[in-house]
């Protein structure tokens, strides 16, 4: 997903998990058997997708401001 | 099939079984070995084993009920900035201050060391800590959150380097029960969450709780002075090298100087908690800190000549450290209830309230 820029660890990866599976934000949807090992799939969930979009947006107004600032540098020199 | 190196069950045994439980150990196992099997490797790596094993003990502690609720910790943290800025404004006062042309002649002799030292008009090496205190109640009443937890972290720092740097400059600093409950207090301050800040009319109902512990410590202190000769208690600020150090005959003791307040105040602290027991669960564990932060006044408020006191400071903390664990496994649960009520109902209202289907991200609003 990250194209190997973010690499989680597994004890990372389920504090994550599990604080946003506690807050509501993603779901497990069943398990799954792949090449011999146990997968457990999650998905977002109604209120997660609001928290991601709401995320998103402000991700996004800080990038607009922060290029405009680097616009006005730029032509100020 | 081969067989798994030790490390994995080493690993796995880092959590509790019931969170193994339902083919999640096996879930887990089957992330460290992809993990592995990425890395070209037959085993976890040393990082991910420090990892796991954080979170498998994280995730014991979180079940044995050993976490504080954001709650709790900014009420900590509000009880420990009102009563240690009390404590600080109290110390400058009565402690340390010197006062010109008033503490000359009322001393006797053998407290001259202690008034030839003196850094300025102070006593002791631990005023800057007072100082950080004063500000950080500052902070805390104007909502600076960051200083906040900053400024309590080097008060803490001040207290805890206080015996060291009376020490190297030879000057005296207080009796070490005194800066033990100091530096429990400080931490006790900076564990407050930042991200809370509480409303104003809380803050100023914070700054009157200062005044109040504060006059009702100086009250103590006119009240301790009754049995002390008038020579030495012409004025409670002449008498300003007995509050940390009482003179006894030809001895100095630190056992009279605080003990005798300090044991009032946590039996005060021990009938509150009974009387919040009843009435306020969430609050048992910030009675509980306030039991333990008082009681570290007794740690060092004894002599050679008696040694039973030492154990009975040894005993009151075990008691209150007992105490807070019990306390805060009630707490937790009790909060954790009610935050998980508070929770659903937020939910179920955001999900009354939901745009339809591809919103602006093309996010459905259902799975």
């Amino acid at each position: 997903m990250s194209s190997d820029r973010v690499t989680m660890r597994a004890g990372t990866l389920y504090t994550a998990l599990d604080r946003l599976v506690a807050e509501g934000l993603v779901t497990d949807v069943g398990t799954e058997i792949v090449d011999g090992r146990l997968r457990r799939n999650y998905d977002l969930t109604a209120m997660g997708a609001e928290v991601l979009e709401a995320e998103i947006r402000r991700m996004r107004l800080n990038a607009t401001q922060a290029a405009s600032r680097l616009r006005a540098r730029a032509s100020e020199s | 099939m081969t067989e798994l190196p030790r490390t994995y069950p080493v690993l796995l045994g880092c959590y509790p079984r019931r969170w193994r439980a339902n083919g999640r150990g096996d879930e887990l196992l089957a992330v460290l070995l992809d993990a592995a099997d990425a890395a070209g490797r037959s085993r976890p790596s040393a990082l991910d084993c420090l990892d796991v094993s954080v979170h498998g003990v994280a995730e014991r502690l979180r079940l044995m009920g050993i976490v504080v609720p954001d709650g709790v910790r900014l009420r900590i943290g509000q009880v420990s900035v009102v009563l240690g800025s009390a404590l600080a404004i109290f110390l400058v006062l009565c402690g340390e201050l010197r006062v010109p042309g008033l503490s000359d002649g009322t001393s006797p002799n053998h407290l001259d060391a202690f008034l030839h030292r003196d850094l300025g008009p102070f006593l002791t090496v631990e005023v800057p800590a007072y100082a950080t205190w004063l500000l950080l109640l500052t902070a805390y009443l104007v909502g600076a959150r960051r200083a906040r937890r900053e400024l309590a972290l080097i008060a803490v720092g001040l207290t805890l380097f206080a015996p060291m740097l009376a020490v190297l400059t030879h000057h005296q600093r207080p009796p070490g029960g005194l800066l033990a409950s100091l530096a429990v207090l400080g931490v006790g301050a900076a564990v407050m969450p930042a991200a809370m800040v509480p409303t104003t009319p809380r803050r100023w109902v914070t700054a009157g709780g200062v005044l109040a512990v504060t006059a009702t410590l100086i009250g103590w202190r006119l009240w301790s002075l009754r049995d002390i000769p008038p020579a030495y208690s012409r004025s409670w600020l002449t008498s300003r090298p007995m509050f940390y150090w009482n003179p006894n005959g030809d001895h100095l003791q630190i056992n009279r100087a605080l003990a005798g307040p300090a044991t009032w105040l946590v039996i005060a602290a021990g009938v509150l908690a009974l009387v919040v027991w009843v009435r306020r669960p969430a609050w048992l564990p910030v009675v509980a800190f306030v039991f333990v932060a008082v009681s570290c006044l007794r740690l060092g408020t004894t002599t050679f000549s008696a040694p039973h006191a030492q154990r009975d400071a040894v005993a009151w903390t075990c008691a209150a450290f007992g105490l807070i664990v019990l306390n805060y496994v009630v707490a937790t649960r009790y909060l954790g209830a009610r935050s998980h009520r508070r929770w659903v109902g937020q939910r179920d209202l955001i999900g009354a309230h939901l745009r339809t289907p591809g919103g602006e991200f093309g996010v459905s609003a259902g799975r």
